[in-house]
């Protein structure tokens, strides 16, 4: 703290000597002069005319939500838990619809038949940005934010759980899943070849 | 929507999608894993479905008798990547060299399913025996791989665990100063070799 408090004393004498406070008018030098009245109160009535319609403005409340996205775009579920799983049983998490710029942190965990915790994958809106903050043996954490687009968006999430413990040679593991913004792309549609 | 409405839209599609690729510098004719690698092997990983236009963060990690995965955009991406894929459909995958310190098996990759087809990729990635930061720049007559020659262990000897599960697979490095020069060697569940200078 001491140090913070010495810098500001220092920009405050920088400021003095650079003539920011420049203490009374100097004998010699003329006096600067005022701008005319009638100029003064024309911006303060134009500043009391837009005020409202400023503060109306979401925009100047905070970020502007992404047009980007489609937020009606529901991505599919492509059963990737399972994949190069042994006798994989695939488990799902509740819906969990998140507000706009909300974030959540959701755990599911394994049955006692098949109790440890290999793959995910999600069903989730476009605008839904999961990843995958924790492993232990018998479940998986994770984290699911909605990327401010205005709209409320939801996740579900799938485990595959095996009675075999998590191995991640030659499959790797899933770090994070979300959309690319489509809007762009007009009328797209998902294709099964 | 009229007709010149319909054609600045697919006009505009099509500009993203080739401004999207040309960008992401991807493909994998660009993209050889063990280019520039030496004792390398490509470890081919499972396919992974992908649905229209998203994006998946992946880790992949090098096993066995060739644990060591290279990040060649260490020497200022001249090495190309040490990664490639297969897939019908277009993908760009970047490596994130930042998820990948201090684990010297991981390859870390941001990757991007850029089509409106549903599809799978597989992955490849470039698995050494030789650590990245063994100093190859000290030996003017190249390198070999031999059994632990024994010599004095210089340092510390580091143990990386990939902390992919609840029973951590490790590999143990260290290296040894030898007359001609400096051993690096390694040990993984029962294997030991080093690489040295010849």
């Amino acid at each position: 703290m001491p140090r913070v408090n010495n810098r500001l004393a220092a920009m405050a004498c920088q400021a003095r000597s650079e003539g920011i406070d420049r203490g009374p008018p100097r004998p010699g030098r003329s006096r600067p002069r005022l701008p005319a009245l009638p100029l003064l109160a024309a911006l303060f009535l134009a500043h009391a005319a837009a005020a409202p319609a400023l503060a109306a403005d979401p925009a100047r409340r905070g970020p502007r939500p992404d047009p980007a996205f489609n937020t009606t775009r529901m991505m599919t579920h492509d059963g990737n838990e399972c994949r190069e799983v042994p006798g994989c049983r695939s488990v799902h998490s509740e819906w969990l619809t998140l507000a706009d710029n909300q974030a959540r942190v959701l755990s599911v965990g394994c049955p006692e038949g098949q109790p440890n915790a290999w793959h995910w994958d999600t069903e989730q809106h476009e605008h839904i940005y999961v990843r995958l903050v924790a492993r232990t043996r018998t479940g998986l954490t994770l984290h699911a934010s909605n990327q401010q687009t205005g709209a409320s968006g939801a996740v579900r999430i799938h485990v595959g759980c095996s009675s075999k413990r998590f191995d991640a040679t030659g499959t790797g593991y899933m770090v994070s899943r979300r959309g690319i913004p489509s809007m762009n792309w007009g009328s797209a549609k998902e294709v099964t070849p | 929507m009229n007709c010149s409405d319909t054609i600045r839209m697919r006009v505009r599609r099509v500009l993203m999608t080739g401004a999207v690729c040309l960008l992401a510098g991807s493909g994998p004719s660009i993209a050889a894993p063990c280019d520039f690698v030496p004792y390398c092997e490509p470890q081919q990983q499972a396919p992974v479905q992908y649905g229209f236009l998203e994006i998946k963060g992946w880790a992949y990690y090098c096993t066995g008798d060739h644990p060591y995965y290279w990040n060649n955009a260490a020497w200022g991406g001249l090495g190309g990547n040490n990664f490639g894929w297969t897939a019908n459909t277009h993908f760009s995958v970047s490596e994130n060299p930042f998820a990948e310190d201090g684990a010297p098996s991981k390859f870390d990759a941001t990757i991007d399913h850029l089509s409106v087809h549903k599809d799978s990729i597989v992955m490849t990635i470039g698995c050494s025996r030789q650590p990245q930061n063994f100093p190859a720049q000290s030996c003017s007559n190249g390198t070999r791989v031999v059994s632990d020659p024994k010599c004095p262990v210089r340092g510390a000897v580091q143990n990386y665990c990939t902390q992919t599960g609840p029973v951590p697979v490790c590999i143990q490095a260290w290296s040894e100063q030898c007359s001609n020069g400096i051993a690096m060697c390694t040990e993984e569940l029962d294997a030991t070799w080093c690489v040295v200078c010849n």
